[in-house]
């Protein structure tokens, strides 16, 4: 797995009154080539006929980043190609392209190409990154404005951020708190004073952040729709599943080394596993009474593991709710909520899959769920890469 | 007075074959009953034998495949018999 990630995500709110954006967002990663795209456009007008316009426009742009078109043949179809108003007499919508790919020497390398979008920003770190942007004229025939588009090569070490928006966030609070607006400078400055407070801020609560400002600029009654997305490089956040008992004793010991020599997050899914890690570890476990419900077995707590849990019931639950997309803050306070919240917080997890049978778990009156192990960690990893994105990876032992 | 320990196997076979239910109504009665200050409930590990279970420990007696119901009242009269001999 890669020792680096981008973590994308944005936040937007609708203009005041509409129930759908003019804004649209989108976002592809491509693993094969370590490549991402994010998009990022803003349609003429607002409600339905924005969304068209923007819809169409963010779609042909990202299909297009895909292939190695030139980018100003890309720009041109894109202008040719979309539906002209009826009331302006024009086609119109702005975009904004970040070309993303990873680099062998721990970098990203970004292809920015914008246009009439507020310009996008840079920080490494807690510091605002400037770099000279290439001017390039369409010149297209018929068109109704000069047509410029911003192009840029950049290379964004880990720590750096990149945050684009659309114009409802520099115009926010414009004519109510402010007679110009929020302005480019004032969204730097805000976006800067979150990073120095929270370096470690996800691209998640950032955009949240920025676009939650902007509407609170705006009075909480949005002029136009506010969107933001952030694209933060930063290594990765792991995870180790361990679950079920070697097949043979004499793998114990190997998995208790795993467990130790493994950097990052350590949940440990089954009680006998869990009994295993700690006769060998020493460590002792105690269950936790205090968070358990009808479902789902209770947690036990053990030094040096961050999470311990019963195994075949909770996975099962884990799996359903990942697939089901459910919302944490909806949960009981259970091992499945506390397991799922561990898995949000992570960009990569690795199972470590004990392939030891519990003839007792083939009992035809229990449950189904109690089933075999690796059928239940595939589901798990499937929700993990097509819901949620994550990088996951497994062994078996 | 010690307290009465009823320990109850909650490993993956022992959950799903009863103790969870046996665990939500010890939880109710002893509410119910007002007898929490007499009786610990405590959770355990799978104790490696899940073909018998559910298993669990009211005091120092061990118990395999009892209902939620014979759980109860097992309980009830451990507790009337400590309550005799006090």
């Amino acid at each position: 797995m890669n020792d680096l990630f981008i973590d994308v995500d944005y936040a937007q709110i609708y203009k005041d009154g509409q129930k759908i954006g003019g804004d649209v967002f989108l976002l592809s990663r491509n693993p094969e080539k370590d490549q991402i795209v994010c998009t990022l456009s803003d349609g003429l007008g607002s409600g339905v006929k924005a969304n068209v316009l923007a819809s169409l426009t963010a779609r042909m742009a990202h299909k297009l980043s895909f292939s190695p078109m030139d980018l100003t043949r890309s720009a041109r179809i894109i202008m040719n190609t979309l539906p002209v108003c009826k009331e302006r007499k024009i086609s119109y919508a702005t975009f904004t392209i970040a070309d993303l790919r990873m680099l062998p020497s721990d970098q990203v390398a970004l292809n920015l190409v914008e246009y009439d979008n507020p310009p996008a920003l840079a920080f490494q770190g807690g510091r605002s990154v400037q770099w000279d942007i290439e001017h390039i004229d369409l010149q297209r025939d018929g068109a109704f404005k000069k047509e410029v588009l911003g192009h840029s090569m950049l290379t964004l070490p880990i720590g750096s951020r990149l945050v684009i928006f659309s114009d409802g966030v520099t115009q926010a609070g414009m004519g109510k708190s402010l007679p110009l607006g929020w302005r480019l400078d004032g969204v730097r400055e805000f976006t800067r004073n979150q990073i120095e407070a929270n370096p470690d801020i996800s691209s998640h609560d950032l955009a949240q952040a920025i676009v939650c400002r902007a509407h609170s600029l705006d009075r909480l009654s949005a002029k136009d729709d506010i969107t933001c997305m952030v694209v933060y490089v930063r290594r990765p956040r792991r995870t180790l599943v361990v679950t079920g008992p070697p097949f043979t004793k004499e793998h114990d010991e190997q998995l208790v080394q795993k467990i130790k020599d493994f950097e990052g997050r350590k949940i440990v899914s089954g009680g006998t596993t869990a009994q295993i890690v700690s006769r060998i570890m020493q460590k002792p476990l105690k269950v936790d009474m205090s968070c358990w419900s009808a479902q789902v077995p209770p947690c036990s707590m053990m030094e040096g593991i961050d999470l311990v849990t019963e195994g075949m019931l909770t996975l099962s639950k884990v799996a359903t709710a990942l697939e089901q997309k459910k919302p944490v803050r909806s949960m009981t306070n259970d091992a499945v909520k506390k397991f799922i919240q561990v898995m949000q917080e992570s960009d990569q997890v690795h199972f470590i899959v004990g392939t030891k049978i519990n003839e007792a778990h083939q009992d035809p009156s229990i449950p189904v769920e109690i089933g075999i192990r690796r059928n239940l960690i595939g589901r798990l990893r499937r929700a993990l890469e097509d819901v949620y994105l994550k990088e996951t990876s497994q062994e078996y032992i | 007075m010690e307290k009465l320990v009823v320990e109850l196997c909650l490993g993956s076979s022992c959950f799903a074959r009863g103790n969870s239910q046996t665990l939500q109504a010890l939880e109710a009665y002893l509410k119910e009953q007002g007898l929490s200050d007499q009786v610990e409930l405590a959770g355990h590990l799978c104790l490696g034998n899940c073909s018998k279970g559910p298993n669990l420990r009211i005091g120092n007696e061990t118990y395999s495949g009892l209902d939620t119901a014979s759980v109860l009242e097992l309980v009830e009269k451990e507790l009337y018999h400590r309550g005799g001999k006090a």
